[in-house]
């Protein structure tokens, strides 16, 4: 502990080190604030299109009551009630409320919806023509959110104050000196890897309680079991770069040789590993949009003025969905060729929905062994995973839309029995209405554990290396 | 000279760690070769096959009212051109096809960037990537003590004794380390665009070509510069990688993000939820909010029936509901340009502040150079959705005048178009542009790129061994 002590005291002499970790701060303040500004935006718009689609259905379910002698009243009671206007003017909300660990990892936020709006017709038909406003110029460079502090900067910040804690020392001629007053090379490694270890952990520290404090002061959120493993995960992967440089350090005999294998083991895990491993794993897993590309048309032809082939649809929806067994309608009704239409988009989903999810079975594959790839890809792995606790990676999406789904079900719950029976819509349908409420998995799993495992083995191992080589070390 | 350049090139033989290095180049330089040629060979095979049957299926489509036609609609991929082997640039991030009917422009979807795990965004393996990242690296790692080293070995005294003056030793180092680069460059590219040529069975203009390698070029030459300037100024080959490795990690990795997202916090991009609703305002409400659509139907329908002399729609020498339908469709339109040149004008706003910064990161210049040089930047992709948009518009306009001209009033549920009017219209072509039409809005990254290349010379040129040694 005193050697920690005499370490501060040398760190303290020089003022670029308070220049570097001032530096390294404001750098991670500014991608706290990116992670909040992207935050801010999504709730902004959730928010907003909530009330307002809420706005549109309260005013839709408040026509029944209207005075229908009034040309206003009848249009509006119209619109409500009769089967056309209604599926019309019905659109639900569905939206991905930011979690609270998003304010620390945009990851590929950016690229998915965070909102859908849901009608009666075919969900991938609705689905695969909502997208977002990309930004192509962003998502090339990359977000500067705390996610890319912690994974590139962290390791930047340990390389730069340690590469050459014991080299220097050789290089300068003062390890003589140091030897003499009993201290080994590995007392006076460990004691200036704590420090440092002990200074990132304060800037981390600053940077995610100020996350935490704008979650609770600006979204109200409480922080969440996804914070705490952020935060481990956090912590085990800077435990990772503080074992690789120390072990750099066990084995280095020169400032100059310390700086290419140091520079080269950031380069190797930052950049090249990332890059290897993606290629890899897209090679190995094809993912093909072709077919869920073309599920945006809309079904049309002579065959829904068949009579005989919308009895046959409608009989063989009511094998697919036995809560619509009682359907009533007939070819002779108003409703009979919309109830048909709407049949076919029901059971064209249910085509649909097998090649959606192989398609998204194979992005999340890709995924999942990125996140996995620990071992040997550390910071991808250790930035999945991060992306993942904030539920902005492709899983999180995919959940989303599984989601959505589950709430366009619930939408034709009230809707069909109404069309199939060939009535008109009534309030109390409109109270029954499902309301979109985003369930999250819980963020630990098995997996997650493994791979924080896996992290922490291999800081364990580095360490161990280091200090074996360490014991045999004469300067 | 020559016998410096050899006598480095010697002294790089007999270093095991740069024979490691130059492997290591070699493979990931092959493997991202291979990763691209194989991934945008398949792109292209799956797109033109998809595009086909996009066609396929708006041909065989039975006979149907021109607006129920027109709502079957068509579909759009984005086809990779043989550049996008070496330079995928922006495709990744861009969507890749999208969906055309009537009255709506749909949002491009399924990009790369939504199919791939989170690993994509540190960096998608191509001979670019490798070209623009890793090639410094490796310069850096040659050139890193070729002057600094000599001093520490002290055997630049001895050269210098020899009569050998300092900066032509320094110009030789440069060369031979710039020599042994461009080379690899040279040969790289042309194995790329060689393979993508067979592969894609599409050929490069000679000038793009020229155009491609000569800024790899000056980035190779400026990071030559760089290495040996940097050598110069060091007194320790510590200090000297670790300024370069630096000055890499600031330039190619810190600046890039930095500037992105620095020019997304002064220029914001409008959310899909707001562009939407602006649309849908102008539309019913008018593109300045002062005329109303049913105002506008009304005004329309007064005017014609004056303007033709007659009482109702349906005695006019054609299809009112067509005639209405299309109205409808160019005042759409007319809002969406409005919207989208706002986020057109935004993306460009961003895109001149990156250029601006660019000032700071050669790697910055260079990607942005390469992007607009390979067809992949965002003006290409703007400009390949501006082609899909248009084509749009032509086949809805062409169903809605058979409606107008050809169709009674009132016959939406009898009146069939008539056989071979699918054929009629054209597919898709979508134009490559020449290489000009991109370089005209690439200007500062050239003159920046070409400014390092200068300063970097002229502090070689002021660098002299007095100097050296009075430090």
């Amino acid at each position: 502990m005193a050697l920690v002590g005499t370490q501060f005291w040398r760190f303290r002499k020089s003022p670029i080190n308070f220049l570097l970790l001032a530096g390294f701060l404001l750098a991670g303040l500014y991608g706290l604030y990116q992670g909040f500004a992207f935050k801010r935006k999504q709730v902004t718009t959730i928010t907003t299109f909530r009330a307002e689609r809420n706005t549109d259905l309260q005013r839709m379910a408040g026509s029944f009551r209207a005075d229908t002698a009034t040309t206003q009243g009848r249009e509006a009671y119209h619109e409500a009630a009769e089967l056309l206007g209604a599926n019309w003017n019905l659109v639900l909300p569905a939206f991905k409320y930011p979690v609270s660990t998003a304010i620390f990892a945009i990851g590929q936020g950016d690229v998915f919806p965070y909102y859908y709006t849901v009608k009666n017709e075919g969900f991938f038909m609705q689905l695969f023509k909502q997208g977002e406003i990309a930004n192509p110029l962003r998502s090339l460079a990359g977000h500067f959110d705390t996610c890319f502090w912690v994974i590139y900067l962290f390791p930047l910040l340990i390389v730069m104050l340690l590469f050459n804690a014991l080299a220097a020392e050789l290089d300068n001629g003062n390890w003589r000196l140091i030897h003499s007053q009993g201290v080994t090379a590995r007392q006076w490694l460990l004691s200036q890897f704590v420090l440092v270890g002990l200074l990132v952990e304060g800037l981390f520290l600053v940077v995610f309680g100020g996350g935490l404090l704008l979650n609770y002061f600006f979204f109200g959120q409480l922080p969440a079991i996804s914070d705490l493993l952020f935060f481990v995960g956090a912590n085990l992967y800077t435990a990772f770069w503080l074992s690789v440089v120390y072990c750099i350090n066990a084995f280095g005999r020169s400032t100059g040789t310390n700086a290419f294998y140091a520079g080269a083991a950031w380069i190797v895990a930052c950049i090249v590993l990332p890059a290897l491993v993606t290629m890899l794993i897209e090679n190995s897993i094809k993912v093909d949009n072709t077919t869920v590309s073309r599920m945006s048309r809309r079904p049309q032809g002579t065959k829904f003025e068949d009579d005989a082939f919308g009895v046959r649809t409608i009989r063989q929806m009511a094998k697919l969905r036995p809560q619509f067994r009682h359907a009533t309608v007939t070819p002779g009704d108003q409703a009979f060729y919309f109830a048909v239409y709407m049949a076919y988009h029901e059971m064209l989903d249910d085509t649909n929905r097998g090649a959606v999810q192989r398609y998204f079975d194979g992005i999340e594959q890709r995924q999942r062994w990125t996140d996995a790839s620990v071992l040997v890809n550390p910071s991808a792995a250790v930035d999945g995973i991060f992306a993942g606790l904030a539920a902005n990676d492709a899983m999180a999406n995919h959940r989303f839309v599984w989601q959505t789904m589950d709430l366009h079900a619930r939408l034709h719950e009230v809707f069909f029995p109404a069309l199939y029976t060939n009535r008109l819509l009534r309030e109390s349908d409109y109270r029954n209405l499902p309301v979109f409420e985003p369930k999250r998995p819980n963020p630990f799993s098995w997996e997650l554990a493994l791979n924080y495992a896996g992290l922490l083995g291999m800081s364990v191992f580095f360490f161990g290396y280091a200090n074996r080589r360490l014991k045999r070390w004469v300067g | 000279m020559k016998l410096l350049i050899l006598n480095e090139w010697r002294q790089w033989a007999r270093e095991r760690r740069l024979k490691a290095l130059l492997i290591f180049g070699l493979a990931i330089g092959a493997a991202a070769l291979w990763h691209q040629l194989d991934y945008q060979a398949q792109l292209l095979e799956t797109r033109q096959d998809a595009q086909q049957e996009s066609r396929r299926e708006w041909l065989t489509q039975e006979s149907k009212h021109p607006h129920m036609a027109a709502h079957f609609g068509n579909y759009a991929y984005k086809r990779p051109s043989p550049l996008h082997s070496f330079d995928p640039g922006l495709t990744p991030y861009t969507g890749s096809s999208v969906y055309m009917e009537p009255h709506r422009q749909n949002d491009f979807l399924f990009s790369q960037s939504q199919e791939n795990g989170t690993g994509l965004r540190f960096g998608w393996l191509s001979p670019a990537l490798v070209c623009q990242l890793v090639l410094p690296l490796l310069i850096i790692l040659f050139s890193f003590n070729t002057i600094v080293g000599e001093r520490e070995r002290g055997t630049l005294p001895l050269l210098l004794a020899q009569g050998v003056g300092f900066r032509r030793i320094l110009f030789a180092k440069i060369l031979a380390t710039f020599l042994v680069f461009e080379l690899g460059f040279t040969v790289f590219f042309a194995v790329t665009l060689g393979m993508s040529r067979l592969l894609m069975a599409a050929s490069v203009p000679a000038s793009t070509m020229l155009y491609v390698w000569s800024i790899y070029t000056l980035y190779i030459f400026c990071w030559s510069l760089l290495g040996v300037v940097v050598s110069a100024r060091f007194r320790s080959v510590g200090g000297s990688i670790v300024a370069l490795l630096l000055l890499w990690m600031f330039t190619a990795i810190l600046m890039p993000r930095m500037a992105a997202n620095v020019a997304e916090n002064l220029f914001p991009l409008v959310t899909n939820y707001q562009f939407k609703r602006q649309i849908s305002k102008a539309i019913e409400n008018g593109l300045d909010g002062h005329d109303p659509k049913s105002d506008r139907a009304l005004r329309l329908e007064r005017a014609l029936l004056a303007r033709y002399r007659v009482s109702k729609v349906e005695d006019l020498p054609f299809n009112f509901e067509g005639y209405v339908m299309q109205q409808g469709e160019e005042y759409s339109s007319k809002a969406y340009d409005g919207q989208f040149a706002k986020i057109f004008d935004t993306l460009e706003k961003q895109k001149r502040v990156q250029s601006w910064l660019s000032a700071l990161s050669p790697f910055m210049a260079v990607r942005s150079l390469s992007m607009a040089g390979s067809g992949s930047s965002m003006e290409s992709e703007i400009d390949f959705q501006q082609q899909a948009e248009h084509f749009r518009r032509a086949f809805v306009q062409d169903m809605n005048r058979d409606m107008r001209d050809n169709s009674a009033y009132g016959t939406f549920e009898t009146y069939r178009l008539k056989p071979g009017k699918y054929a009629a219209m054209p597919d898709l072509q979508v134009l490559t542009r020449p290489l000009s039409w991109s370089l005209a809005r690439a200007l500062p990254e050239h003159i920046w790129l070409a400014g390092w290349v200068l300063v970097l010379l002229a502090l070689v040129l002021g660098m002299n061994e007095k100097k050296l040694y009075v430090r």
